[in-house]
């Protein structure tokens, strides 16, 4: 503080625009630079020109955020830009004089923060949205110049944080075929990326350190009366990653709960709907500005956000409950006043052309089940999220018996079941008092597990599986781990049986299928289809379970990841296993399907067994079916492997998956 | 026709006219998930039973939420302990067996240690 000079603010803006472009000219070539310098063989060291030229940008920021404050001093002296001259007539530009400033104080950037924060408040309180935008002109340039200065976001969102949450409402166009300018688009984004990354700032260190944001600018955030209009900062913001996980969920508590109290959350209606064509268009600007849904959207990008939000053990169900439901999409309009008075029947019609908007929700939902197995926190917050889901999907059941979710959901439902299927078979035979997330065992070293009711499970499942061929796919899913099932009853440490406890989670699935009654055709589909999945994950490699330590601490996790089915895309690429399937039906399924040779390669996987150097029926650790090891197992059928003669191991997969052969 | 291919036929007769009287789902009143019932509550039976006759040192019960006042209490904790001792045995029979003849037999199952 203190160092006062003399500083001719147009002087000053011209010296600020030409380190603006010199800096940009150094950034736009300083890779072909290098490049050159390089291959010429250069001695010049330029391993330092990425550090000079952030550190040139940093100088713009200061030498702006000093132009605009002397232009401010100047103002205070009573200059104005336009004035009167003696003897001319009109107005004429006037420089401004000489100011005083003081060079080196701090917040200097703060100081424009502050500046910005000012023009948008008197901008958006512009009643016509034209004097909005051209008010708004600048604000892009600085918002983005500003992105990563801890000072100008601090100041910026502390004095504009309420106002610029209403950038959106202010800003639509009133008519016309898009809802915003390409300018006002243009501010939304500076809005949004600007909040992203404040959202991101931290300040302090040790004990101290805390979000940049505090915590009054964070409650005007989630507590704005207008949901819609922070949705559409977050929609035309950054990537879900570029915010602060603490602050998405925030935002996505805020926004359900203002959903559920019936707040605006959808565009302002344009115009008077006189035509059928309008509703329908309005549900589609509904569909296209969807605020929940963009929020939705960015937080299961982020992950982590998604998991705050149902994971939490207190209010995770609460949200669980109000994102499995059949109620994502737009609501729909009465056709009744578009009718002809003739056909329009006497009382109220349903609503009408309703968009779905189910598919955010579904990626919410898959993202907040979808943290790395282990004991971190985030493994934590993804279990409960198991449990809260599974326990929604049994609440809403129970309200509705009727009603089918939407199928994006019921996929978000099956993916879940994929990724946590030996945790689902491991409790889906014992009824207990409430379902929870807890480490297996009790144990700190353990793996986070969601521990389900038999109840929820059939709920959940009910509701996942509808059609013969997502039946099949979960049961082909199913067969496909029987080696894994295996060599994890082997490997686990414990006395935990996987092939019985998947035994017991087929039961119910087959019972759930029972009750949809089928016919035969739709069965045949069943069976293609879970064959084919079977197939694909086997021929895909029996090897997705290596253990490579496998009686380290990690074990568990190994087991757990390995006994959960890839997501069914990623699956269906293996095209030469469908083609194999298709060229040779029966033949293939025979030896895929024979349960002997997944037995087998459980078996070796495990270490139990280990194959003879000269087996021809063994590759790279992968068992082909061949006469040779036929012949290998009909030598070996009453051998003791760890307890279990290989025949007893084969028939426990049998009944586990109702196998006969 | 062979009698086993005739005891099939008998067996999907009966299933077809059971499918038939069958209506919409009712999930919890149907045998086999009453199955899961009673498994749950024979576990608890099984598991104190092992307690009171000292098949598991009361030490090590008490090292389990799922053990509360003398008692053995039906929650998640329990299930997963259940699930990683399937086959541990316990005087002489691995739990999950002892586990299947105490839901055969429930309600009427006794300790018979």
């Amino acid at each position: 503080m203190g160092e006062f000079v003399g500083v001719d603010p147009e002087n000053l803006k011209e010296l600020t625009r030409r380190l603006e472009q010199l800096h940009e000219l150094l950034a736009r070539h300083s890779p072909l630079i290098q490049q050159k310098m390089q291959k010429w063989g250069s001695e010049v060291a330029v391993t330092s020109l990425p550090g000079l030229i952030a550190a040139a940008l940093d100088d713009v920021r200061d030498m702006d955020a000093r132009t605009t404050r002397a232009y401010e001093l100047a103002r205070q002296q009573g200059w104005s830009a336009l004035g009167r001259a003696p003897g001319i007539p009109g107005l004429i530009y006037k420089r401004p004089p000489n100011v005083r400033l003081d060079w080196e104080a701090t917040g200097q950037s703060g100081y424009q923060g502050k500046r910005d924060a000012e023009t948008l408040t008197a901008a958006l309180a512009a009643k016509d949205p034209q004097d909005v935008r051209l008010a708004l002109l600048g604000l892009p340039d600085s918002l983005r110049r500003h992105l990563a200065d801890k000072d100008y976001q601090a100041a910026f969102w502390a004095g504009a944080g309420p106002l610029a949450l209403r950038a959106a409402r202010a800003l639509y166009q009133r008519a016309g075929g898009a809802l915003f300018s390409a300018e006002s688009l243009s501010v939304l984004r500076a809005l949004g990326a600007s909040l992203a990354a404040a959202s991101q700032m931290r300040v302090g260190t040790g004990k101290d350190r805390r979000p940049l944001l505090p915590a009054a600018t964070r409650a005007t955030l989630t507590g704005s009366s207008d949901p819609w209009s922070v949705g559409m900062l977050v929609k035309y913001g950054p990537e879900g990653r570029s915010w602060d996980s603490r602050l998405l969920a925030d935002l996505t508590r805020a926004m359900l709960d203002a959903r559920a109290a019936g707040k605006t959350i959808w565009p302002p209606a344009r115009g008077k709907l006189e035509t059928n064509v309008d509703a329908l268009r309005h549900q589609r600007l509904m569909a296209d500005y969807d605020a929940v849904g963009a929020v939705l959207q960015r937080a299961a990008e982020n992950g982590m956000a998604a998991r705050h939000v149902l994971g939490d053990p207190a209010t995770g169900l609460k949200y669980a409950r109000m994102l499995v439901s059949d109620s994502w999409h737009t609501p729909g309009y009465d056709p009744g006043p578009f009718l002809s008075s003739y056909v329009r029947p006497g009382g109220a019609l349903p609503p009408t052309g309703q968009v779905d908007l189910s598919a955010p929700t579904a990626a919410f939902l898959k993202a907040a089940v979808s943290a790395e197995r282990g004991t971190s926190v985030d493994a934590k917050e993804s279990a409960w999220s198991v449990v809260h889901i599974a326990q929604a999907t049994a609440d809403f059941s129970k309200l509705h018996p009727q009603t089918v979710l939407p199928r994006e959901i019921r996929h978000a439902l099956i993916y879940t079941a994929d990724r946590y299927l030996p945790d689902f078979a491991a409790s889906a035979s014992h009824e207990f008092t409430a379902s929870m997330a807890m480490q297996r065992g009790e144990d700190a070293a353990s793996p986070w597990a969601p521990v389900v009711r038999p109840a929820e499970l059939e709920a959940l499942f009910g509701q996942a599986l509808q059609e013969p061929k997502e039946f099949g796919a979960y049961k082909g899913k199913m067969d496909g781990r029987i080696s894994v099932a295996v060599a994890a009853t082997i490997k686990d440490p414990s006395d935990q049986n996987y092939l019985r406890e998947m035994g017991g989670l087929y039961g119910m699935i087959q019972r759930i299928q029972g009750d949809h009654h089928f016919a035969e055709e739709q069965l045949k589909d069943e069976q293609a289809t879970r064959t084919q999945t079977a197939i694909s994950i086997v021929s895909g490699g029996f090897g997705a379970l290596s253990f490579s330590n496998a009686f380290g601490p990690g074990t568990i996790t190994q087991i757990l990841v390995a006994l959960a089915a890839p997501p069914l895309n990623a699956m269906f690429d293996t095209d030469f296993a469908l083609q194999a399937y298709k060229s040779n039906a029966d033949d293939f399924r025979a030896q895929v399907l024979h349960v002997e040779a997944p037995v087998l390669q459980g078996l070796i996987l495990a270490g139990a067994i280990t194959p003879p150097d000269d087996a021809s029926w063994v590759k790279n650790g992968v068992v082909t079916r061949t006469a040779a090891m036929a012949d290998w197992v009909s030598r070996h059928s009453d051998t003791r492997y760890l307890g279990k003669t290989f025949t007893e191991w084969v028939k426990e997969a049998q009944d586990a998956m109702r196998l006969q052969q | 026709m062979s009698r086993r291919h005739l005891a099939g036929l008998l067996a999907v007769a009966v299933c077809t006219q059971m499918l038939a009287s069958c209506t919409r789902r009712e999930s919890p009143t149907s045998p086999e998930a009453g199955e899961a019932e009673r498994r749950g509550q024979a576990l608890v039976a099984v598991v104190q039973c092992f307690v009171d006759h000292n098949v598991l040192a009361r030490s090590e019960a008490e090292n389990h939420s799922w053990f509360e006042n003398g008692k053995v209490q039906q929650t998640a904790a329990l299930v997963d302990w259940a699930s990683s001792h399937a086959e541990t045995s316990f005087s002489g029979k691995t739990l999950q067996v002892w586990e299947d003849e105490a839901t055969a037999g429930w309600p009427g199952w006794r300790c018979p240690l």
